[in-house]
């Protein structure tokens, strides 16, 4: 579970994130909403760690990320957006780095690389630096690290953008089968129609405001009641 | 035609220096390296001054003394070549955005004239500063008038031309076949050995005795009548003519020199134009990185290890795996000890043994110390213990990691990788200078002693003053506060020690003592520091 509580987050004069109070249930597919420049990395970021909250905050299972940072970080995993990390390392070295970083053991950890690295078809190229990897592949070898750590929250910043269907199709059962269990997974994307097809609950964010939390039926029953929404929504599907 | 050089010229400037002037520390750096060397310039300029009066005085009555604007001109064109040869090869081929340019609709001459903006700069401030005080002087000296002058200051500018042209000749003719081998990273690190190899070369060509009347006496005496010049400029024409440019008497011998300058000058920037059109591409396309191997399952399966263990793992494989940190961090801190075998070899070499042995017990101390701060002190390794992330820091912003273990791990990194040179280093003194048991033990001693404290040094400079947001590594290691500032901490600590050791001239095992306490003291106090510093930063100060 993820609680935001009235985070803001400027920078310079500018709000990129105001008073956003929301809380991300277990056992849930979180879908986060918005435009291009709505604020939806920046909130990542400051649930992550990434970036200094600038007031309210932030749990993650309970753990507040300012105040009781590491272990908060235990908590969850995190596939970033641009995907250009550690871009000397090989990929079996980042696995492993990953695995070390959060105390996987030995032989946990090869099963689970073996398994999901050929699931996203990127097995083959773990001895290559992720330098000379596709978008889409540093995207999967994010994901399969976030997956050889096997945290209770996933975060994924615009997980979709770059993965070819079937990796996509994979990825969505993997969230499916995480959340089954009891798990949260937390993602963002302005492509409609991955939340609709995905998504148990969705936040709507633009320009830095929360314009709409709840589940998707309601989310339905909205849209067509309310203008803003629809006026969002356009936006949404137009730049998909 | 002119459109794109002037558009490309523009981005360039741009990417290169953009805001780099507005930010105080880069001013105060900035001032400071020109002060460093100013002092060095006045330091050595006096030396030179003094060998070309001298000269000037002995080969004035033969009128053999032209000799010293022919040797000048000889100097400048192997200085430039040598130079131009490591900043083309870096600039034409090695950036990472040179395939950004790649797709645009401009002729390669053009993006190339545009990359040679910034090493041209580099190229003429290096000329200058060597070109200027020595023919202005020798203009006083023979008392040429203000027609020298003007024809100097004409020269000046066809000077690295000629040069620059060839060495990017030279690169791109070569890099076509560098290039069949397909590995940027491994040309890379190729080249940069090469560029390191010529700059070892040049250091034999140049080295001088120390005495200006000998250097004056060896170069006097080889002068049997006239026609030293030719003797001198039979390699390199140019510089025959150049020298006779601004010595007739004559006006008209005078133009018609400089129009036959002009035209070499003209005809080497033709070649530059031909060799860009004809062979850049064939060598800069499809230089890549990939390896091309399918992963077979080694390294599948790994122990787990610590977290500061496996952060540790993760920095070396990092400069071992990025050519510049390589080439920096590692092959280029194996110069000082190479160097140090190429002078002691072309010396006498068993003076360099019998100095040794003529040192007293700490006279050879206070010789080893010095050694060793000199050969680690330099070495950037740990100043970009935390630059040298770059964007990827903000991973360490989101992975569950506490600040002492990313400490503690790269000045780990930083410490085993100062191992090599100091490995080099020992070998060389205890072969070479055949040291006892005894002071080879203390020489290991003292270079770890050495290392801790300049791997602390270094460190805590880098954490004042990062740089993360580079967008190519070479940035790191041009014009960084945090270099000088780790330099002048480490050079200054332990040179504060060295004189106290001399002034203080106690036996060896006091001194020895004595060293171990002080650099105890000093690494006690780094920590310290660094310890204060961990607890009150917020580790987010970084990311700037
Ligand atoms: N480092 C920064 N400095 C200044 N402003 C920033 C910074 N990062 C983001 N912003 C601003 O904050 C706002 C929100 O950006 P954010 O990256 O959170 O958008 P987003 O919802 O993730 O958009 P996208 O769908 O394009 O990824 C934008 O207006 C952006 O201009
Ligand atoms: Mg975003």
């Amino acid at each position: 579970m993820i609680q935001l509580d009235h985070v803001h987050k400027q920078y310079g004069s500018k709000k990129a994130v105001n008073d956003i109070h929301l809380t991300i249930p277990s056992g849930k597919i979180f879908g986060f909403l918005g435009p291009n420049g709505a604020g939806k990395s920046t909130t990542i970021k400051m649930v992550t760690g990434i970036l200094p909250i600038d007031s309210g905050s932030i749990t993650i299972n309970g753990k507040d990320i300012s105040t009781n940072t590491i272990a908060a970080k235990h908590e969850f995993g995190y596939v970033p957006d641009s995907p250009d990390l550690f871009l000397r390392l090989n990929g079996i070295d980042y696995l492993h780095f990953i695995g070390d970083i959060y105390g996987i053991s030995a032989d946990d950890r090869t099963a689970r690389i073996e398994e999901y690295a050929n699931m996203f078809s990127i097995y083959e190229a773990l001895s290559d630096q992720i330098k000379t990897y596709s978008h889409g592949m540093r995207q999967k070898l994010f994901i399969t690290g976030m997956l050889v750590q096997q945290p209770s929250v996933w975060i994924l910043d615009e997980p979709m953008t770059g993965l070819d269907p079937k990796s996509s199709y994979q990825l969505k059962e993997l969230m499916r089968q995480h959340t089954a269990k009891g798990n949260t997974v937390f993602f963002s994307s302005h492509v409609l129609e991955v939340v609709e097809q995905l998504c148990d609950e969705v936040a709507i964010i633009r320009k830095g405001e929360l314009l709409f939390h709840g589940t998707l039926p309601k989310m339905r029953e909205k849209f067509h009641s309310d203008e803003s929404l629809e006026h969002i929504f356009l936006e949404l599907t137009q730049d998909a | 035609m002119h459109k794109p050089i002037r558009a490309l010229i523009r981005i360039q400037l741009k990417m290169q220096y953009h805001n780099v002037f507005k930010k105080p520390s880069v001013i105060i750096g900035f001032v400071f390296g020109l002060l460093g060397i100013l002092f060095l310039g006045l330091m050595l300029g006096g030396f030179v001054l003094q060998v070309i009066d001298l000269i000037y005085t002995m080969l004035e009555p033969s009128g053999n003394s032209d000799i010293i604007l022919g040797s000048l001109f000889l100097m400048n064109f192997i200085v430039v070549l040598l130079l131009s040869l490591t900043l083309i090869m870096n600039g034409f081929y090695f950036t990472e955005d040179i395939t950004s340019f790649l797709h645009f609709p401009v002729h390669s001459y053009q993006l190339l004239i545009a990359k040679s903006v910034n090493p041209l700069v580099y190229v003429y401030l290096v000329t200058a500063a060597t070109y200027f005080p020595v023919s202005m002087y020798y203009g006083v000296l023979s008392g040429a008038g203000i027609v020298y002058s003007i024809f100097a200051l004409l020269l000046f500018f066809v000077i690295p031309i000629i040069p620059y042209s060839l060495a990017s000749v030279i690169v791109m003719f070569a890099m076509q076949f560098v290039n069949k081998g397909k590995n940027k990273d491994r040309s890379k690190v190729i080249g940069g050995i090469l560029g390191f190899i010529l700059l070892i070369l040049l250091n034999i060509v140049l080295r001088l005795q120390h005495d200006p009347e000998k250097v004056a006496e060896t170069i006097a005496s080889s002068a049997e009548g006239g026609g030293m010049l030719q003797m001198a400029t039979m390699y390199y024409p140019p510089a025959w003519l150049m020298t006779n440019q601004l010595t007739t008497d004559s006006l008209w011998m005078r133009l018609l020199y400089l129009i036959i300058v002009l035209v070499i000058a003209l005809v080497s920037f033709w070649l530059f134009y031909a060799a860009s059109q004809k062979l850049y591409l064939k060598g800069a396309l499809g230089l890549n990185t990939g390896s091309g191997k399918q992963f077979n399952g080694k390294g599948l399966y790994r122990k787990q290890t610590s977290v500061v263990h496996a952060y540790r793992k993760k920095e070396i494989q990092t400069i071992f795996r990025t050519p510049t940190f390589f080439l920096q961090c590692v092959a280029g801190t194996l110069i000082m000890p190479a160097l140090l075998v190429v002078i002691v070899f072309m010396g006498d070499f068993t003076s360099a043994a019998s100095l040794a042995k003529s040192l007293d017990g700490s006279g050879l101390y206070v010789a080893i110390l010095a050694v060793n701060i000199l050969t680690i002190g330099l070495n950037p390794v740990s100043i970009v213990s935390f630059s040298k992330d770059g964007h990827s820091w903000e991973a360490h912003l989101f992975l569950p990691l506490k600040m002492w273990q990313i400490v503690l791990a790269k000045l780990q990194a930083a410490f085993l990788i100062n191992l090599l040179p100091i490995t080099v280093m020992f070998l060389v003194a205890v072969f070479v200078l055949q040291l006892t048991i005894w002071q080879a033990m203390l020489w290991l001693f003292l270079a770890l002693l050495v290392n801790a404290a300049v791997t602390i040094i270094g460190m805590l400079s880098d954490l004042f003053y990062p740089k993360l947001g580079w967008s190519e590594e070479t940035e790191l290691f041009q014009n960084r506060l945090a270099s000088l500032i780790a330099i002048v901490l480490s050079v200054g600590s332990l040179g504060i020690l060295i004189a106290l050791l001399l002034v203080l001239n106690m036996q060896m095992f006091v001194s020895l003592l004595f060293t171990v306490l002080y650099i105890s003291l000093l690494v006690a106090a780094l920590l310290y520091t660094v310890s204060r510093l961990l607890r009150s930063a917020n580790r987010t100060t970084l990311t700037k």
